[in-house]
């Protein structure tokens, strides 16, 4: 177990280069759902690796499999999900191996999550100052009144005012961006070195989100927390991470550097939800946006192959046939499509080149 | 894009709106407290026009699309369709009008009974309106969901077998049952994926076109909204604070909310700009509202003056209204 010196030594706030060691690796995460109607196949073989200090994105649609990932990492699975395969590899150790009273120790200390609802997070019959005063007593070795002047501290860092006030008061005196603020100023309490943020801004206005992106943005800096931030917006994602993940049907789709994702999209699930996008790419007001047809696939019955097959305009016959392996291509980028294989049609083939999404 | 011509009465005209909500207090004696959903709120949209109505949760754009097909009755104002003030009219008089405007609901789930097969969610309205039975019926329930991209044998089945995508397509099938010419879309798209928002937003530009719909376009996605809008109003605790056509609207807001709201929109490539305006503090409740102009209390350009006058919509260029002392009034 870490302790909190260690995680105050000044090379944590190193920014993510390629020297920040590796934080978190999941290799080949499969998550399922044991409900009465048959195995609900919610991830099928995920991996990705972050270093100590990385603002990392998922992006996917409502099913894609990003919020179960996030549980599986936190070991917060709900009845019936289950990790079915696969390893998730916190500074080297697998925690899948950890029981519940190792896991506890380490949620909320140096692994935190915040939700998309903060509501559901907070206790409503303790006051904000008191539930932050737990977490910190939970995980330190602190005086009750130590503990209290940093609750107080955290929520004056989050940017809530007058906090000796807000900390003796209760959740629902709070408004919904102060509740969030509030939740990521407890999440933050222990100074984390992950902190994964499921749709943190998704319930709130987009003033109030644009706070919250900032503030995320500032603590992370301040911190050097490394962050998982999950989010259907591909604005959102855009503005705080550095390196994205698009999830689709439980699987990885692709993953690239923020600018190359955005500027040269190589899989076709992701060319197709930008240009889903009213005005991505140079696309011209009044012109008719090009929607994805059909619906995600039903995850009951996974298909064979590629899960994006049905509703691909680039498909080719092996796609229904046998999924595709996620692809490492130039700067660091993966893209799970057979498009990528040496053996695809030359002319249906995705190049790194400018242009490529016409 | 469609201007208004000399003399040419538009469709929808909106003078005074408002609806103050009583809402109940702890103590037993205490008299109820008002309120302003809405506000004092002027518009009008032309035959054919799209106006997008957006702000932010609680600034009364919802209730004032419901207003307009009396889901509420307006506390005050006027709404004149096609030249009749039908906020006055009795629930019989008015249910010709409510034929010829309808209403498309954000949430796909609630806004469908599910104990009705489609067929009948469909064609509810026109036994209501009396406008076909029979076969008659059925025919036309096979073509509207036709209309929408679902299959005729879709009616027979309930809404539970469909999904968000699908069941906002019943939604529409349903509006456009009685031969509307103004429909109210009330965040139609924000329960909805991505890629399945496109398909939608794509759909009703197609039926706008097809039947010559008037729309009001209410939604918080900022972007969708200049997609799809002719014009933009932005509402602001129950009041309309800026007003233009869409062009002008997003290249040159003038009133602070509005800027702040634009600059506040997540843009895809935005990492690490700082040009960003970021408004201080919450919305203020619409049960206290702050004295003179309602947004002074988040407004970087706020002095005195601002608490004691309330500012009223001003043209401060050819179509473009927008409510700050800045702009003289």
């Amino acid at each position: 177990m870490t302790t909190s010196q260690e995680l105050l030594a000044p090379s944590r706030g190193a920014p993510s280069g390629t020297e920040a060691p590796e934080l978190l690796r999941l290799e080949g995460l499969s998550t399922s759902f044991f409900t009465h109607v048959g195995e609900v196949k919610a991830l099928r073989g995920i991996d990705f690796a972050l270093r100590e200090g990385e603002a990392f994105g998922i992006v996917g649609e409502s099913g894609s499999g990003k919020s179960v990932t996030a549980l599986s990492i936190m070991g917060l699975l709900p009845h019936p999900g289950r990790v079915t395969e696969g390893k998730v590899l916190f500074r080297g150790e697998n925690l899948l191996g950890w029981n519940e009273r190792k896991m506890r120790c380490l949620r909320g200390d140096d692994l935190a999550m915040i939700f998309q609802d903060p509501m559901t997070s907070l206790n409503p019959v303790f006051t904000v100052g008191d539930q932050i005063v737990e977490v910190l007593r939970l995980h330190r070795k602190i005086s009750k009144k130590e503990a209290w002047e940093r609750a107080v501290d955290g929520l004056r860092l989050v940017g809530i005012p007058s906090p000796e006030k807000r900390a003796r008061q209760y959740p629902h005196q709070f408004s919904g961006g102060m509740r969030q603020r509030a939740m990521i100023a407890m999440s933050l309490a222990c100074e984390p070195s992950l902190l994964i943020a499921d749709e943190p801004t998704t319930a709130l206005d987009v003033t109030i989100q644009a706070q919250m992106l900032d503030l995320m943005n500032a603590m992370r800096s301040r911190i050097g927390t490394a962050v998982i931030l999950i989010t259907h917006d591909l604005g959102v994602v855009s503005e705080v991470c550095s390196r994205i993940l698009v999830m689709y049907g439980g699987q990885v789709m692709e993953e690239a550097s923020a600018e190359d994702l955005f500027d040269e999209p190589l899989h076709p699930y992701t060319m197709g939800l930008l240009r889903a996008l009213p005005g991505y790419g140079g696309k011209k007001r009044g012109q008719r946006l090009v929607p994805i047809p059909g619906s995600p696939p039903d995850l009951l019955r996974p298909p064979r192959g590629c899960p994006f097959v049905e509703r691909c305009p680039r498909a080719l016959r092996i796609c229904r046939e046998r999924p595709p392996r996620l692809y490492g291509l130039p700067r660091g980028r993966r893209s799970a499509c057979w498009l990528h294989d040496d053996g695809a049609p030359e002319a249906l083939r995705l190049g790194l080149r400018k242009g490529a999404i016409g | 894009m469609t201007v208004l011509g000399a003399g040419e009465k538009p469709l929808i005209e909106v003078k005074g709106l408002a609806k103050h909500f009583p809402v109940r207090q702890a103590g037993l004696l205490s008299r109820p407290r008002m309120l302003r959903a809405v506000d004092g709120v002027d518009f009008f949209i032309a035959r054919g026009e799209t106006l997008g109505l957006v702000g932010e949760s609680g600034c009364g754009k919802s209730t004032t699309g419901r207003l307009l097909v009396r889901l509420y009755e307006p506390t005050a104002g006027q709404i004149r369709f096609d030249g009749v003030d039908v906020a006055g009219l009795a629930e019989r008089e008015f249910l010709p009008y409510r034929r010829r405007m309808q209403m498309i609901f954000q949430d796909p789930y609630a806004s469908l009974n599910p104990r009705m097969t489609v067929g009948d969610i469909v064609g509810e309205a026109l036994d209501i309106h009396g406008l076909a039975r029979g076969k008659g019926r059925l025919e036309r329930v096979h073509e509207l969901l036709g209309r929408v991209g679902l299959n005729p044998d879709h009616a027979m089945r309930y809404p539970h077998e469909f999904s968000g995508g699908q069941r906002q397509r019943i939604g529409i099938a349903r509006a456009l049952a009685v031969d509307p010419e103004f429909v109210i879309c009330d965040e139609p798209i924000s329960a909805l994926d991505v890629s399945i928002q496109a398909q939608v937003v794509n759909m009703l530009e197609d039926l706008r076109e097809q039947f010559g719909l008037t729309y009001l376009f209410i939604a918080h996605d900022l972007s969708m909204v200049r997609h799809l809008a002719d014009r933009v109003g932005v509402m602001y605790l129950g009041r309309i604070v800026e007003m233009a056509p869409k062009e002008d609207l997003y290249a040159h807001p003038q009133h602070p909310y509005t800027q702040a709201l634009l600059s506040a929109i997540p843009v895809i490539g935005g990492r690490g700009r700082g040009s960003r305006i970021v408004l201080e503090g919450d919305v203020p409740s619409p049960l206290d509202p702050p004295s003179g102009c309602l947004f002074r209390t988040r407004c970087r350009y706020a002095e005195a003056r601002c608490a004691e006058e309330t500012p009223v919509l001003t043209e401060i260029a050819p179509r473009h209204w927008a409510a700050c002392r800045r702009f003289g009034a």
